[in-house]
């Protein structure tokens, strides 16, 4: 019969060949669901015609006989090309096979492999492309906010030198690197993670657990972030992405943190000083700036004005709010933009892609900057039949950041004493008027009459003659061959070449103040009554270099056997080396003339007496240093998988570091971190009869990952301090720490005990984990007696311990025209010092430190407090316990307290976090928003520090609302001004119970609504695809358990929460 | 055929990797260049030139004695430490660490480890001369460390208290071995074997200040005698100093209107100067004013009294004389001292004359030219006494008050009680108190479980 019908259509197909011309029509549908796809190209071979499917995929031709058949491109499908043969039949049905959507397994990177999710049993979360895509920022970082459960933003203990806030899986090391390894195209990446393009990236895995990141062995303690970059497709037809954004902030507001009013400031003031407390600095020999209403209240004394003038100038400045300023001329709405191209495709034995993107930022305060240009390429060739592989990269990366915008410290009265609230920038007449800043008029005045420069501080000047600029140039070479030996084993050399470049240069002019200061203070009159200058003249040129190199070198074995029923078994195994050169350098250049490119020499020895207060004499600051640091890497790896009959999976991996910041005891013993895993499908037993959960996955895993503190080392034993940091101009050398052959890594022993399920047609799917995590060895300063010379040692000894719970739960609420996706996000996690040497009694140190010391018992971050007994009903002076009775005795308070008799508030991290998604689609529009939430932490507000009222430093907007008379007890929790300063009273008010506040916040993060259109909806459209988007971001709070108007994120005077932004962007294919 | 010949090549390749695991050099590399084992003389040399370390000297003492008194409003602005030294509180730290023992303790640690290095070192004859030179640094500044710990945390050195605790002394740079206190006469025995050691090891010129020279041996040596009333030893040790260097400068030629008048130590200018070192700074340069009493006895002719001293007219007395040439206070071994030291040894040993001419001459370079009228045949008591006075007036703010309160209230005649007034509290401080000791710090005590000192 078959054979019949085939013989048939060959006849009819020979006659119809024989006409020269023939009409081919018929249907282009998809493979997957059968649905017709308009807008399909349809090339005919040969004379490269085309034509296009109709809104309902049908299309119609003719086909010459010089044409040997077709292809069909459609984007986000496989090509397809169907020889003139097989176009016998009319009409055809012609099913085309979608690229992405088909793969319904998705796939997990380690870095070293790739292994569909499904299959492994370690903790991996995959963040895709649409994800990625979901939120608009310049770097890549901040799109792993609220998509990856168990990873959070540190808002409390992040150190300056954390290159990302992320954590993920809480805190395991107590001063190591808290950062989680980033790992970007197979090696692990040196550069500034927020300088890689978001749009190159395809997808990002985070590996959380022992059986997923322990391949990294000892830099796996943190998590690894594993960021797999845009790559071309096998067999797709050329395509050009692009895209581009724009995003629009409010400006940041100068009055969101409460401030004392400036009529209490200058009431205060007239206080001080009628209490002669202004005499000590009038007439001291550091001549530091009094505020103008002190300058005034002198002249008045001293009768250089009339009383009258005095109140009528200093009542004219009670109205002046400097925050008008401050947001007026150093704040601006930020604004984003952002370009990217790529350009992709495939033939059958080679893929490509190559890209090029472009950012420029406007940030909030005026005169800081960010742009970014990168291109990257990449392609892969297939030889020898597909056995030989062949890869190449390469990235380029150039970044400038410009800081020069005005910070608190470019707007103080006195180092450590904030701007008057009563200062203004701009005078009537338009000219920039000056601050009384760190010297007082009277010297500045009387030094520019015997021919100094100019000393006073105009902040709008100093904001015009900024000059700071950051660059960072970075590109990666990377190289990857691979060749499959047998069907089973493939070989492969991975090489990588990266070399950063990242430099900065700030340019102070002679008109900046920090110049004409610095010439000033070194000025001296020598007998002949000569200005001497040995600052030079001209402008300060700071430069700094680092160039950071890193060759990685991957030789890796891969075997996989796939046995019968569905039974497999794999291995990989290799060596890896790495080495990172990093050489810095730092040079200053005095007198320098840009015009000319010339600097003049200075004295860097002698030593020359202040000019205002000459019984300090200093050497000429000296800012040049270098350093040459070196990385090095041997390890050796091996990662097994066996799975039975796609029921049981076991997996295996282990990991060998040796390296040259370890001593030699530790390269020897060669201890691997390890990890094992099992998986159970237990939906596919036979006896499994639950047909609402067709899903259902058990899997444990236990191993170690490990982490480096590379501020020790094995062989330090001292530091060499270069001539120009020595005030005998002779180099020095310090120890700093006593030898410790026996440094080694910190261990982090993981325990993940998870299960995956998915209910009928996946409407409700998801994953539940628990873990166990242990931190052992960590790096911890233990004391020493101090007769031996050295107070504390560090080394591994600290232990941590803590468990958490993460829940991943997606539902499919309405899946017909209009669609309701919901995604929920819960973690919890809580730690605990378990081990630590050095015993902790300060208490007051602890508190004014900000509480980052490891307290046994207690997580690693703990608020702490002294407990508050309100304020006495007849002074409004705070009080607290003492003994357990309530007492005004700051003194004996302060002194009698200890971890066990002041009060745990608690964690000052988050314990629980996470985030609700929702996304909402119909035909075109998809519309997503998220809200999340951080619950169970403790904040400390800054409450009114009456120290620094009392010293004329203004304060808190809480003195307003402060205990001013008997009842007020009853509505404030503020105390009364005390009579004078009084630091006990202080302390025990800043750092007890009463500013202690719950943190935990609900908040609306972001909202995105897009449009896309295809060709597959309208065949004119000159793209194949084109989506609009509009994205809101940093909304707003919903709900928070403190009261008072402050992001408990962002408690601090100088911290601003995030503005909230408005992007609108655009995405095509063409 | 390429098969094989790949399959080949990668293996090799894999090979090589693996073998850069055998290559010991690879995984040697400093991590930082700027890290050092101490090995090199060059090494050693830079320890031994750790400014913030190897030049200091206890400062806390200095705030217990009685030359300086504090400005009554600026108390508070003193460290904690600083307050409770000045009132002699019974807790001077309350709990806190103290550099004034730590610091020589580092000195300690530091010179140990030089001498460990130096031990290991065979020196070729050329090298040998450095190697010297860098052995009795090391033993100098471990005895130094040493003698300045026992002036603070150990009670004064007599007969009868010989066998009282002495100061730990740490021999080894092992941080694991703990030392106990011993006895005071094992402390001061140490340090004569440290210094009669480091004598013939030391150069007779250094380039720099803070590297100890013999002077500075003999110096200290001369002081520490002195201290222990070992007067024919000081007498001795001052002599071998000043044949080396007697050169005093001559305060005629000092401008008295600089704020800070004197050549700077550092490197050299200062001929005075043997070894630089610095007290312990505790802001007392900025709170507190010289004592009026003692600023009454320095003679209107007295060239000290303008060079010394900031006198305003507003009473406030500020001393600015210090012979570092900044606002550090100078504590290191200067000519001036020795020559007290020597006017002294030869007083109490009955050369009453020869100890006055050590006296004149150096007051003939304090006074203003022409007005000094040297002393002549007075009386054994009577020159001790001037020669005590003169000590105090030209020894100011160098640390030494304390070590000379601490052995002249020994003798009855020299006794003194100090008081003082705080925030109207009167507090005293008799001759021979308890509190001439300072307690040994509590993180100590803690972590090596030394005797402390009765307080």
């Amino acid at each position: 019969m078959t054979k019949r019908y085939i013989l048939f259509l060959l006849l009819l197909a020979l006659s119809e060949y024989c006409m020269g011309q023939r009409t081919v029509s018929g249907t282009v549908v998809s493979a997957a669901s059968g649905a017709a796809l308009p807008g399909v190209t349809i090339k005919l071979t040969g004379n490269g015609q085309k034509y296009f499917s109709d809104q309902n995929g049908k299309f119609h031709f003719q086909l010459p006989a010089s044409s040997t058949g077709i292809s069909l491109e459609f984007i986000g499908y496989k090509l397809r090309n169907i020889p003139a043969d097989s176009l016998r039949r009319s009409p055809l049905v012609i099913s085309l096979t979608e690229i992405f959507y088909t793969i319904q397994e998705v796939n997990v990177s380690t870095g070293y492999q790739e292994l569909p999710k499904e299959r492994a049993t370690g903790s991996f979360a995959v963040v895709d492309q649409s994800l990625i895509n979901r939120k608009v920022s310049p770097d890549i970082i901040s799109r792993l906010q609220d998509v990856v459960p168990g990873l959070n933003f540190k808002t409390f203990g992040t150190s300056p030198t954390d290159q990302t806030s992320i954590s993920i899986r809480g805190q395991s090391t107590i001063f190591a690197k808290a950062d989680p390894l980033i790992v970007i195209d197979n090696f692990p990446f040196t550069g500034d993670v927020n300088n890689i393009n978001p749009n190159d990236v395809e997808s990002i895995t985070v590996l959380k657990d022992a059986a997923a990141a322990s391949i990294w062995g000892a830099k796996a303690g943190n998590g690894v972030i594993v960021i797999t970059t845009k790559r071309g497709h096998l067999n797709q037809p050329t395509q050009v992405d692009f895209s581009t954004n724009i995003t629009i902030g409010r400006k940041p507001d100068a009055f969101y943190y409460p401030q004392m009013s400036t009529p209490d400031y200058i009431d205060i003031e007239k206080k001080l000083f009628d209490s002669g407390y202004y005499n000590a600095q009038e007439n001291g020999r550091a001549h530091v700036a009094l505020t103008p209403v002190v300058e005034l209240l002198i002249a008045q004394r001293d009768g250089k004005i009339t009383t009258d003038a005095a109140n009528n100038q200093i009542n004219s400045l009670r109205s002046v709010d400097v925050r008008q300023d401050i947001s007026k001329y150093f704040y601006r709405p930020p604004v984003n933009q952002q370009y990217a191209l790529n350009v992709n495709g495939g033939g059958q034995y080679e893929r490509y892609f190559i890209s090029g993107g472009y950012d420029k930022d406007l940030s909030g305060s005026t005169g800081n900057g960010y742009s970014r240009a990168t291109i990257s390429a990449n392609n892969t060739f297939y030889l020898l039949d597909k056995k030989f592989e062949v890869t190449t990269r390469i990235n380029y990366i150039n970044a400038r950041s410009s800081q020069n915008g005005m910070t608190a410290i470019d707007l103080s009265t006195n180092p450590g004493q904030p701007v008057y609230p009563y200062a203004q920038f701009k005078g009537a007449d338009g000219a920039n008027l000056a601050l009384n800043h760190n010297i007082r008029n009277s010297v500045e005045s009387d030094a520019f009459g015997k021919g100094l420069l100019d000393w006073s501080y105009r902040p709008l000047d100093e904001l015009a003659a900024k000059d700071n600029v950051q660059s960072n140039i970075e590109y990666r070479i990377n190289t990857a061959l691979k060749y499959k030996i047998l069907p089973t084993l493939s070989a492969s050399l991975l090489y990588q070449y990266d070399r950063a470049l990242n430099s900065s240069r700030n340019l102070q002019s002679v008109s900046s103040w920090y110049t004409r200061n610095l010439i000033n203070t070194y000025t001296f009159i020598d007998n002949s009554g000569l200005l001497n200058t040995p600052v030079p003249n001209g402008a300060i040129l700071d430069q700094t270099e680092t160039n950071v190199s890193t060759h990685n070198v991957r030789a890796q074995l891969d075997f996989s056997h796939n046995g019968k029923r569905g039974s497999g078994f794999n291995m990989m195994a290799g060596a890896e080396l790495n080495n990172s050169h990093t050489v810095g350098s730092a040079f200053r250049f005095y007198g320098y003339d840009p015009d000319h490119a010339s600097n003049a020499v200075v004295d860097y020895v002698s030593q020359f007496d202040s000019y205002v207060n000459p019984v300090l004499s200093n050497q000429i600051p000296n800012r040049d240093g270098l350093s040459d640091l070196t990385d090095r890497f041997i390890s050796y790896y091996s990662n097994a998988a066996y799975n039975y009959r796609g029921k049981y999976t076991l997996s295996a991996s282990g990991r060998i570091d040796q390296s040259n910041l370890f001593g030699v005891n530790t390269n020897q013993k060669a201890v691997p971190l390890w990890s094992a895993g099992f998986m159970w499908n237990l939906s596919q037993e036979s006896f499994y009869k639950v047909d609402w959960l067709p899903l259902l996955k058990p899997r444990i895993t236990y191993g170690y990952n490990g982490n480096i503190d590379k501020s020790l080392s094995a062989y330090i034993t001292a530091i060499y301090q270069s001539a120009s940091n020595a005030q005998f101009g002779i180099p020095y050398a310090q120890v700093t720490n006593p030898p410790n052959p026996d440094l080694r890594w910190e261990r982090v022993r993981i325990i993940n005990i998870a299960a995956d399920f998915a209910s009928k047609n996946d409407v409700i799917s998801g994953t539940i984990e628990y873990y166990r995590k242990s931190g052992f060895d960590l790096i911890g300063t233990s004391p020493l007696a101090p007769q031996t010379g050295v107070i504390s040692f560090s080394g591994n000894t600290a232990n941590t311990s803590g468990s958490g719970i993460e829940v991943t739960l997606n539902a499919h609420i309405l899946d017909r025209g209009f669609k309701w996706y919901t995604t929920v996000l819960y973690s919890h996690i809580t730690d605990k010092v378990s081990k630590y040497l050095q015993t902790s009694t300060d208490v007051p140190g602890y508190l004014s430190s900000g509480g980052y010391l490891p307290i046994v018992g207690k997580p690693l971050y703990a608020m702490y407090s002294y407990r508050w007994a309100g304020l006495d009903p007849q002074t409004g002076d705070p009080r607290g316990y003492l003994g357990g009775i309530v007492s005004k005795d700051y003194a004996a308070i302060i002194a009698d307290a200890k971890f066990d008799n002041i009060q745990y508030n608690g964690p000052a991290r988050p314990v629980d976090f996470g985030s609700w998604r929702n996304t909402f689609s119909f035909r075109s529009f998809t519309l997503t928003a998220t809200l999340n939430y951080q619950l169970g932490y403790y904040v400390r507000r800054e409450g009114i520090n009456y120290n620094n009222v009392l010293s004329g430093y203004g304060g808190n907007g809480d003195y307003s609302s402060r205990w001013q008379k008997p009842g007020d007890e009853l509505i404030t929790q503020v105390p009364s001004t005390p009579s004078g300063v009084n630091t006990s009273r202080n302390d025990f008010y800043i750092y007890s119970s009463a500013l202690v506040e719950k943190g935990d916040h609900i908040k609306f993060q972001d909202i995105n609504l897009s449009y896309e259109i295809s060709r597959q909806q309208w065949a004119a459209l000159p793209f194949r695809s084109i989506q609009i988007y509009l994205y809101a971001n940093n909304i707003g709070m919903i709900w928070k358990a403190a009261k008072g108007p402050l992001n408990p994120d962002y408690l601090t005077i100088y911290s601003l929460p995030p503005v909230r932004t408005v992007s609108l962007g655009l995405r095509a294919t063409l | 055929m390429f098969k094989k010949l790949c399959f080949y090549k990668l293996s090799c390749l894999f090979a090589g990797c693996l073998c850069f695991g055998c290559n010991k050099e690879y995984l040697d590399k400093k991590p930082n260049q700027a890290l050092l084992v101490p090995t090199t003389f060059a090494d050693f040399q830079a320890l031994l030139d750790n400014p913030g370390i190897m030049t200091l000297a206890p400062g806390i003492n200095e705030i217990s004695s009685d030359d300086f008194v504090v400005i009554p409003d600026y108390y508070q602005y003193l460290s904690v430490p600083a307050q409770n030294s000045y009132i002699w509180a019974k807790d001077v730290y309350e709990g806190a660490s103290i550099a004034d023992w730590n610091n020589p303790y580092k000195q300690v640690f530091y010179a140990n480890v030089v001498l460990e290095g130096l031990a290991k070192e065979k020196p070729d004859a050329v090298a040998l001369a450095q190697w010297k030179v860098l052995r009795g640094e090391a033993l100098f500044f471990r005895a130094n460390a040493f003698y300045n710990l026992a002036q603070v945390f150990a009670s004064p050195y007599t007969e009868a208290n010989s066998i009282n605790p002495g100061v730990p002394i740490k021999l080894t740079s092992n941080v694991n071995v703990i030392a106990q206190r011993g006895t005071l006469s094992q402390t001061y025995n140490q340090i004569k074997d440290d210094l009669t050691a480091a004598l013939p090891l030391l150069p007779e010129n250094a380039p720099y200040k803070n590297r100890p020279t013999k002077s500075a041996a003999y110096g200290l040596m001369a002081r520490m005698a002195l201290n222990t009333g070992a007067y024919n030893d000081a007498l001795k040790a001052a002599n071998n100093y000043l044949n080396l260097n007697n050169a005093l400068i001559d305060y005629n030629t000092i401008d008295p209107s600089g704020s800070r008048p004197f050549p700077k130590a550092m490197p050299n200018s200062n001929v005075e100067v043997a070894t630089y070192f610095i007290s312990q700074g505790y802001s007392l340069d900025e709170v507190a004013v010289i004592d009026p009493n003692l600023f009454q006895t320095y003679d209107s002719n007295d060239l000290r009294k303008s060079i010394f001293f900031d006198d305003e007219g507003d009473g406030l007395i500020f001393f600015k004389g210090s012979y570092t040439g900044n606002s550090s206070w100078f504590a290191g071994i200067a000519t001036d001292e020795i020559y007290l030291v020597r006017a002294e040894s030869y007083i109490r040993t009955g050369e009453v004359d020869k100890g006055l001419a050590d006296l004149n001459t150096l007051l003939l370079n304090r006074y203003k030219k022409g007005q000094y009228i040297p002393y002549a045949s007075l009386s054994q008591p009577i020159a001790l006494k001037l020669v005590l006075s003169e000590r105090r007036k030209e020894l100011v703010a160098r640390g030494l008050r304390w070590q000379d309160l601490r052995r002249l209230n020994y003798d009855p005649q020299f006794a003194v009680t100090i008081s003082r007034s705080v925030n109207n509290v009167n507090y005293q401080l008799k001759p021979n108190d308890d509190r001439y000791v300072f307690p040994i710090p509590a993180n100590e005590i803690a972590n090596s479980g030394i005797q402390q000192n009765a307080r």
